[in-house]
């Protein structure tokens, strides 16, 4: 296993790192930056450093450390970035919020805990509702914190966990409205997957198409991918239409336009293929479409709870009914709180 | 993100407007970066790479700034590469299942990175000490602070230089075996070095560490006094500071160690040592190396002692709760004692099983865990193996627990490695784990996703490294789908997928053993579908000297020999021209004897070789020449007599074995080998399980009207192919057997005798169900059947317990109409069926052979009416009733219950059929109008089936309504397009 230690158990990069225990850092995919922030909202960060002001957008930090904050936060964000919400939940529980009489490290805390209690329940692991409510009172709560859009998108994220898609579709709009081109997209996608899910086909497919009419340099990569996923919202509004036979090219072209190792877009592409196929009556195939999702790109959860949820009747058209039993214990066992486990 | 810091920096580089103080400073701040990234890689190969690309910007940097202020600093990070690049490969050294050569390399590269790490610690020490001497040669202002800190900050770093590189001497040393002269020496010259330290430096912090060290190379030495020692006076120091604090913890560490290594060990002081660090430490669930390793070896010394004590002793669960607690501590976070922990929590004295197992924390471990599980199962199995081939059985259900464990965990950490790879997770390995996946989930018999996975790796990457065999795997579980699926649409789904993925293999890679299996697999499909064609293109294209020839040779040649019998059993207009059946059973023939014979392949025998044996032996019969069949089936390699008699795996298949002896009893009778023809009978008797039931006769009964059917079926043949002496002989030998059979003393059952008759009945058959009246021969052998019959009514009737059943003696008076029917005497044989009918009026045989009496009769005697009755039955029950409650139903009535009968499709067609033809025959007997309405309604018979079953019930059905429909349409005075519109 790595370790980062040196021979006599000091970080190699201790030069690098050692600012973070002293000051307010700011890393960026490019840079990191010590001293004090000096003022924070959703859309940029100021930081005072010997060099003078630095001010950064939001959508380039890749991690805030704060002076003085708990050293069990930074071990917190780190487990949460890294998916581990039960043990970032664990960390953050053990921080004593009396020592804590900074803002923006309450609110910091306020935030992974929110999150990953989110992030839990959008797995099925943990009540939708409740993630929801704490979530969104971190948006009321937190408006100039610089977490603020990604909060905004994760309580869209709950309401649609919770069914509650017109809400979502509020929340996202939010999101919308950020200054980044590639968090616009995704929002405006998400809006679309919103309406597609409360039945309002038309409107859905006039998100889809928005993303789609927009242009897209081929110097962009995240433009294109998220067109790939426009499409697939635009192949499910043609499915929800009754016609499967339109959405399949659409979905077999983006299944080889995007990358293999893209699980996001392969796995709502799998699903969509399965349900096209289910549509037209082709039960062997639409498995096996589901089943890439199972096997390949499981770690998508609610497109591998939709994709259970769609295996759990499946299996028994092939005579397989004991598989249908254990993907149905699969989805209540990982993604019961999930709209596809309750459905 | 670090890719693109480096970018920025090389352009920095280069670039017109970057600061001259700066520019020096690129290279050394692209190694700071590419550590950092390190840190982020998901794999430990990213990991290396990032850590050599570092390696080799410090020395840039240091070669050409090799006085810069950073100089040091640099001379430090690439020591620390180095060391780090040792510990790596120290680790990889100790991965499961590597061979003994694999951890030797990986152990002299260890070494080789700690010996290049000790030379940069030298040429550091050796730099500042020449700074040092600078330093103080200049007399030192003590207002001059820069210079006095710079001062200070050398001697530290000279400090750490010196205790740095007698740490590498330790580190070499440990990389030796256990007690080998190479590592007591070095820990001998590592234990000098730091003593050294100590003593010139020990009232500094870095001469404490000195100390701690000595300390451990005396426990390695096997000193453990003398290091227990040394580590409780350092655990004695009064100073509370925080560094002191965090050297306390490493060397309470070394303490729990040296307990265990004590002979005897230390249990107890271990555990108080333990308990006491428990109940004083701030933060006992850090997740550093060093809180880690007190847990670990606390958590032994609290196991083993529970081992020590009885089971009621309430002391011993105590222990057991302290050991799972800190054996999951030490299970949840990475670290060195990481999998040793997890492994010991599977004792069943800490109830462990493999769930209690945490799940993989990251990519690495995923992967390794992964790896590790997979090992351990196919240790498992190849242990397994080997017991039994040795005849133990003792351990096997241990072994399958072992491996089902296994293969779950497996399983959970390769999807866990799919699950954690990080962005720039290698794809080799990302593949590797969707392989094993794919590896696994086949040994699950879970074949569905077993081709998913294996398809995926073909689609999305034909080029990396097990994507042939897991393409192979996923072609091999649509091959088990096909056999597992019903008949229909879910069969056809699997085969289609087969046949796709088995193109693709074949033209990806076209030389290689995974396409031989592709070819093998399309040949049989093309077999399968009657596409002979189509297989033997595919032979072609299979390479000469490939291994799955001779299995592709066997299959085609039986394919060709199978389709060769159905062809000749086709009525002689609808056949094949002679020639091409003639060149069809010259190549099976060809294609058997080369596959028979030993090759350079080897002379074992598997169930394809044996199969093909005995289908040349059964082409050698039909060749009329069954002395060659005998000679083949004896044969003592690859004879199925031979394979059989001896219980050989290659044929251990019962309907293998049922097969042989049939051919066999054939062969030996024909070639005159009565007494071993005998004795393959009562074998073939005694194989066919007969538990006394109805399932248990009527198999056996089976077995003999098949054997009776081939013998017919092999008369026909030598009787088209003019070979009148073997006829002749084959009959008269088969004559000359039946009278042995049914008039020896004993041993003759229900159905050795039933078999005598049937066999008479095929000599006497002239191979049509309906056919002209038969020649004197075949006259006197149908007169023997019939009176074979009538002898096994006799005795069923004096013996209750001869017939095994009361539809077995049905059975024997239908075949004994039906004897009387083929002589003529149809009077005779439709008395005898309306008895039967009248007694068992459900009974379909009896009902078919009444229809087809009415037929012959006639055919034969030229009353048409006969062929109405055999179209609307006969024989009312109450003859004031009217027709509507016949006795005798008819090929209508017949054709009408048959189409609803599920299982009865070739009886159906076989009514349908010969309505249809009995209404023909009966038009042609009328005139005018009534003939043209009969024609028509005959036409429509055979239309509105083939609209109704498209399939026409397949082969031989479709052929004979084809042409009887072709003969219709010439009688009406219409083109003969037949069922081709």
């Amino acid at each position: 296993m790595y370790r980062v230690a040196g021979i006599l158990g000091v970080a190699i990069g201790l030069a690098v790192g050692a600012a973070a225990d002293a000051a307010d850092t700011v890393r960026t995919a490019n840079a990191s930056y010590s001293g004090e922030i000096t003022a924070m909202g959703p859309v940029e960060l100021t930081i005072k450093t010997r060099r003078g002001d630095v001010t950064t957008s939001v959508s380039e930090i890749v991690s805030v450390t704060f002076e003085s904050e708990p050293p069990m936060l930074n071990a917190a964000r780190q487990a949460a970035v890294a998916g581990r919400y039960e043990d970032a939940l664990g960390m953050l529980e053990r921080i004593d919020p009396a020592k804590v009489s900074r803002d923006s490290v309450r609110q910091d805390i306020a935030f992974y805990q929110a999150m990953s209690a989110a992030r839990l329940a959008l797995r099925g692991q943990g009540s939708v509702p409740e993630a929801g409510g704490r979530m969104a009172a971190f948006v009321a709560g937190a408006k100039d914190n610089y977490h603020w859009f990604e909060a905004n998108e994760l309580v869209g994220d709950l309401l649609m966990a919770n069914g509650q898609f017109a809400a979502a579709v509020d929340y996202y709009a939010v999101v919308a409205e950020a200054p980044w081109p590639e968090v616009q997209r995704r929002a405006k996608i998400a809006v679309g997957r919103a309406e597609l899910a409360a039945g309002e086909l038309d409107a859905a497919l006039g998100s889809f198409q928005k993303i789609l009419d927009a242009a897209c340099d081929d110097n962009q990569p995240e433009c294109r991918r998220q067109q790939l996923l426009a499409t697939l919202g635009k192949a499910r509004c043609f499915v929800a239409q009754g016609k499967p036979d339109e959405a399949l090219p659409l979905v077999e072209q983006v299944i080889a336009q995007a990358g293999a190792e893209d699980s996001l877009v392969q796995a709502r592409a799998h699903n969509a293929l399965g349900t096209a196929l289910r549509k037209l009556d082709k039960p062997q195939e639409a498995l096996l479409a589901f089943l890439r999702v199972d096997v390949l790109y499981f770690a998508q959860a609610e497109e591998h709870a939709e994709a259970l949820a769609n295996l759990a009747e499946l299996w028994n058209e092939v005579h397989q009914p004991g598989r249908a039993i254990q993907a149905q214990q699969t989805l209540k066992n990982r993604y019961r709180n999930t709209r596809w486990a309750t459905q | 993100m670090h890719d693109m810091a480096l970018v920025y920096l090389d352009q920095m580089a280069v670039a017109p407007d970057c600061p001259p103080d700066l520019k020096p400073l690129v290279d050394y701040e692209a190694g700071v970066t590419l550590i950092t990234g390190s840190r982020r890689s998901g794999s430990v190969m990213a990991q290396a790479k990032a850590l050599d690309d570092a390696r080799r910007r410090f020395e840039k940097f240091l070669a050409e700034h090799p006085e810069h202020p950073m100089a040091s600093s640099a001379r430090s990070q690439l020591a620390n590469i180095l060391v780090e690049r040792g510990r790596m490969a120290v680790e990889a050294s100790r991965q499961a299942g590597l061979v003994e050569a694999a951890v030797a390399q990986r152990l002299v590269e260890a070494r080789r990175f700690y010996g290049e790490a000790q030379s940069v610690f030298a040429e550091a020490e050796k730099r500042l000490v020449e700074l040092l001497r600078s330093l103080q040669s200049a007399s030192l202002d003590s207002g001059d602070v820069k210079r006095l800190e710079q001062r200070d900050q050398a001697r530290r770093e000279l400090l750490e230089a010196r205790l740095s590189r007698a740490i590498t001497v330790f580190e070499i040393a440990m990389t030796h075996p256990s007690a080998s002269t190479p590592r007591n020496e070095g820990l001998a010259d590592a234990e000098r070095q730091f003593g050294e330290l100590h003593e010139k430096y020990g009232t500094l912090l870095a001469g404490l560490y000195a100390r701690m060290w000595q300390g451990r190379c005396q426990q390695h030495l096997g000193n453990i006094d003398e290091a227990m020692a040394i580590f409780d006076a350092l655990l004695a120091q009064d100073d509370t500071s925080k560094p002191m604090i965090d050297l306390k913890r490493k060397v309470l560490g070394s303490v729990l160690e040296g307990c265990l290594l004590a002979e005897p060990k230390r249990i107890d002081e271990a555990i108080t040592r333990y308990e006491q660090w428990q109940s004083t430490a701030a933060d006992v669930e850090a997740a550093d190396e060093d809180t880690l390793a007190i847990h670990f070896f606390g958590s032994t010394a609290a196991l083993l002692k529970a081992r020590e004590l009885p089971v009621d002793n309430a002391e011993r669960k105590k222990s057991l709760d302290v050991a799972r607690r800190g054996f999951k501590l030490v299970a949840a976070s990475p670290g060195p004692h990481r999998q040793s922990a997890q492994l010991t929590l599977l004792e069943p004295l800490l109830d462990g099983s493999e769930t209690n197992l945490s799940p993989p924390s990251d990519f690495n471990e995923a992967l390794m865990r992964g790896w590790e599980s997979l090992q351990r199962m196919q240790t498992a199995e190849l242990q397994d193996r080997l017991d039994r081939s040795l005849d133990k059985h003792d351990d096997h259900a241990r072994y399958e627990a072992e491996i089902a464990a296994a293969r779950v965990e497996a399983t959970r950490c390769f999807r866990a490695t799919l699950a954690l790879a990080p962005p720039d997770a290698p794809l080799e390995e990302l593949n590797a784990a969707r392989y094993y996946l794919a590896y696994l989930a086949w040994g699950r018999g879970e074949l569905y996703d077993a081709a998913v996975l294996g398809e995926f790796l073909l689609e999305s990457y034909p080029g990396a490294d097990g994507t042939r065999q897991a393409a192979k795997i996923a072609m091999a579980s649509w091959a088990k789908l096909v056999e597992q699926s019903p008949p229909g649409a879910q069969r056809d789904f699997a085969q289609s997928r087969m046949i796709a993925l088995a193109q693709q293999i074949t033209q990806q890679w076209p030389d290689s053993p995974e396409a031989a299996d592709a070819f093998v697999t399309l040949l049989r499909d093309a077999v399968v579908r009657g596409d002979i064609d189509a297989a033997k293109t595919l032979l072609e294209r299979l390479p000469t000297d490939s291994p799955r020839r001779i299995d592709a040779q066997r299959t085609l040649g039986r394919a060709l020999w199978a389709s060769w019998l159905r062809a000749m059993r086709l009525e002689a207009d609808q056949r094949p021209p002679a020639d091409q059946l003639d060149r069809m059973l010259d190549e099976a023939r060809s294609l058997l004897a080369d596959s028979v014979r030993p090759t350079a392949l080897g002379v074992s025998v598997d169930r394809s070789r044996a199969a093909a044996a005995l289908a040349l032996a059964q082409i050698h019969l039909h060749d009329g020449d069954p002395q060659q069949a005998v000679k083949l089936l004896d044969n003592p390699t690859v004879g199925p007599v031979t394979l059989v008699a001896a219980n050989h795996s290659a044929a251990a298949d019962e309907t293998f074995a049922v097969e042989t002896y049939k051919t066999a009893l054939r062969a030996y009778v024909a070639a005159g080998q009565l007494d071993r023809a005998e004795r393959a009978m009562d074998a073939l008797e005694n194989l066919v399980p007969q538990n006394g039931d109805e399932a248990g006769a009527a198999a056996l009964t089976q077995v003999y009207l098949s054997l009776a059917r081939q013998l017919e079926e092999l008369l026909q043949s030598l009787r088209e192919q003019k070979k009148d002496a073997e006829l002749g002989q084959l009959a008269g030998a088969f004559e000359r057997f039946l009278e042995r059979i049914a008039t020896r003393g004993q041993g003759n059952t229900f159905h050795s005798l039933n078999w005598v008759a049937e066999t008479l009945a095929a000599l006497g058959s002239g191979g049509d169900a309906a056919a002209s009246a038969p020649s004197p021969d075949a006259k006197r052998f149908l007169e023997k059947a019939a009176d074979a019959y009538r002898a096994i009514l006799d005795r069923s009737k004096t013996e209750p317990d001869f017939a095994p059943t009361d539809d077995a003696v049905l059975g024997v008076e239908v075949r004994l109409a039906q004897c009387l029917r083929r002589l003529g005497r149809f009077d005779e044989a439709m008395k005898l069926l309306v008895d039967v009918l009248t007694r068992r009026n459900l009974m379909v045989d009896a009902q078919m052979q009444a229809a087809y009496t009415y037929q012959a009769w006639a055919a034969t005697k030229g009353d048409a009416s006969k062929y109405l009755a055999a179209i609307l039955g006969g024989e009312p029950v109450d003859p004031q009733a009217g027709a509507a409650t016949n006795v005798v139903w008819g090929w209508g009535k017949l054709a009408r219950l048959l189409a609803r009968a599920p299982g009865r499709t070739a009886m159906f067609h076989e009514a349908r059929y010969n309505l249809a033809l009995c209404r023909y025959r009966y038009a042609m007997s009328l005139t005018g109008d009534d003939k043209t309405a009969m024609l028509q309604t005959a036409e429509k018979d055979i239309t509105i089936v083939a609209r109704l079953y498209p399939d026409l019930g397949g082969e031989p059905w479709r052929g004979k309504y084809d042409a009887l429909l072709r003969t219709i349409q010439k009688a009406l005075g219409q083109e003969p397009t037949g069922l081709n519109p």
